[in-house]
C-alpha cells in the first residue's frame, strides 16, 4: 500500500516515457538523414573516383 | 507553487537535441498536472515533428527525385509514430487521471448548454490542429489527379505547410472560442467533434483537403465548401460541425483569393467526401 504511486506520480511516469520516445524519434530522424547523407557522398565520392581514374588512364 | 513550462507555438530548433519540457515541482492537483502534461506533450510533438528540417531541406537538394521522396516519407513515418504515441499518452493519462483521486474534471456530456470552465482547463486537448497540416493519403491524391485537381496532390512546400498549420490552429483556437461561449448545442461540441475526427481516417483527410484547397486555392473557395459540406445530411455528424467551424474559423481571416479555373470544385469535392461515405456505409452494411 505504502509502495503505490500517487496519480500524480503516475501521471509524471507517463510523461517521462513519453518524452524518451519523442527523443528516441528525434535520433530516429537524425539516423535517416545520415543515411540519405552517407548516399550523396557515396555517389560524390565515386564522380570523383571515376574522374581521377580517367585523369589517370589518359 | 505551480510551475508552468512554456511552450513556444512554434518552436525554433537547434539542430540539436532541444531540452524537453519538464513537469518536474508542479501543481499537487492531477488535474493541472494533466494539463501541464496535454501543454508539454503537445510541444514535444510539435518539436519532433520539425526537427531535421532544416538538415533534410539541404539535402533534398542533392537527392535524386526519388530519394527526396524517400526521405519525406521515412521522416512522415516518424512524425506519424509521435502522434500514436501521443495519442497512447492521451488514453494513459485518462485512465490514470481516472482512477487516481484528484483528477480531471468529467467530460462535457452535461445537462447544461454551457460547459463549465473546468471542463476545458482540464481537458486533454492535445492537438492544436497541427494534424491538419498533414499529408493528404495516396488515395486522395490518386483522386484529385485523376479529376484535373493535380495542383491540389503535390506535397506543401515550407511557406504552404506554415500556413496550413496556421489555419488548422485558427480552426481550433475557433473551436475552442466557441466551446467557452457555450453556444453550441449540447451533442454538438466543435472541439469534441474535432479530437473524434482526427482519429478518424476518412472525416480527418476531408478537413484535410478543405486545409489544402484553402491553401492553394483560397479561403474563400475553402469556405464555400465547408458550409455545403456542414449543411449535407450524408455527411458523418463530426465531419459537419467540424466544417462548419472550419468555415467560420477561414471568415475571419482577411485573405481573398478564389479563382475561376476552379468553379466546379465545390460540387466535385463534396460529391467525392459523400460517396466515399457512402462506400463506407455499405461496407458496414448501414
Amino acid at each position: 500500500m505504502g509502495d503505490q504511486k500517487t496519480t500524480e506520480e503516475q501521471l509524471q511516469d507517463a510523461y517521462d516515457k513519453f518524452l524518451i520516445k519523442m527523443l528516441a524519434l528525434k535520433l530516429e530522424k537524425l539516423e535517416i538523414i545520415r543515411k540519405y547523407r552517407e548516399k550523396v557522398d557515396a555517389a560524390k565520392l565515386k564522380v570523383i573516383d571515376e574522374s581521377l581514374k580517367g585523369g589517370y588512364a589518359k | 507553487m505551480t510551475t508552468i513550462p512554456t511552450i513556444p507555438a512554434f518552436p525554433q530548433l537547434p539542430e540539436g537535441i532541444p531540452p524537453m519540457p519538464s513537469i518536474e515541482g508542479v501543481a499537487e492537483k492531477s488535474s493541472e498536472v494533466v494539463g501541464l502534461i496535454s501543454k508539454g506533450a503537445e510541444g514535444a510533438v510539435r518539436n519532433v515533428g520539425h526537427f531535421g528540417d532544416g538538415l533534410k531541406s539541404s539535402l533534398e537538394k542533392e537527392l535524386s527525385p526519388s530519394d527526396a521522396q524517400n526521405i519525406a516519407n521515412d521522416m512522415a513515418a516518424v512524425d506519424r509514430s509521435a502522434k500514436e504515441a501521443f495519442e497512447q499518452l492521451q488514453e494513459e493519462v485518462r485512465k490514470i487521471s481516472g482512477n487516481g483521486e484528484s483528477h480531471t474534471p468529467p467530460r462535457t456530456e452535461t445537462t447544461s448548454n454551457k460547459p463549465p470552465a473546468e471542463v476545458l482547463r482540464g481537458e486533454v486537448v492535445f492537438s492544436n490542429g497541427e494534424w491538419l497540416a498533414d499529408d493528404i493519403n495516396e488515395q486522395t491524391k490518386k483522386w484529385l489527379n485523376s479529376h484535373n485537381y493535380g495542383e491540389f496532390a503535390g506535397e506543401f512546400t515550407g511557406e504552404e505547410k506554415q500556413k496550413a498549420r496556421d489555419f488548422g490552429k485558427g480552426v481550433y483556437q475557433n473551436a475552442e472560442e466557441k466551446v467557452k461561449a457555450g453556444k453550441h448545442p449540447v451533442d454538438e461540441n466543435p472541439l469534441e467533434a474535432l479530437k473524434k475526427i482526427e482519429t478518424d481516417g476518412d472525416d480527418g483527410e476531408s478537413m484535410r483537403l478543405l486545409i489544402r484547397i484553402a491553401v492553394r486555392a483560397g479561403i474563400k473557395i475553402a469556405t464555400i465548401i465547408a458550409q455545403n459540406i456542414a449543411k449535407d445530411k450524408d455527411v458523418p455528424k463530426e465531419l459537419r460541425i467540424a466544417a462548419g467551424i472550419f468555415a467560420d474559423s477561414m471568415g475571419m481571416v482577411d485573405q481573398i483569393v478564389a479563382g475561376d479555373e476552379h468553379t466546379n470544385l465545390g460540387q466535385d469535392i463534396s460529391r467525392y467526401i459523400k460517396e466515399r461515405n457512402a462506400a463506407k456505409l455499405s461496407e458496414h452494411g448501414e
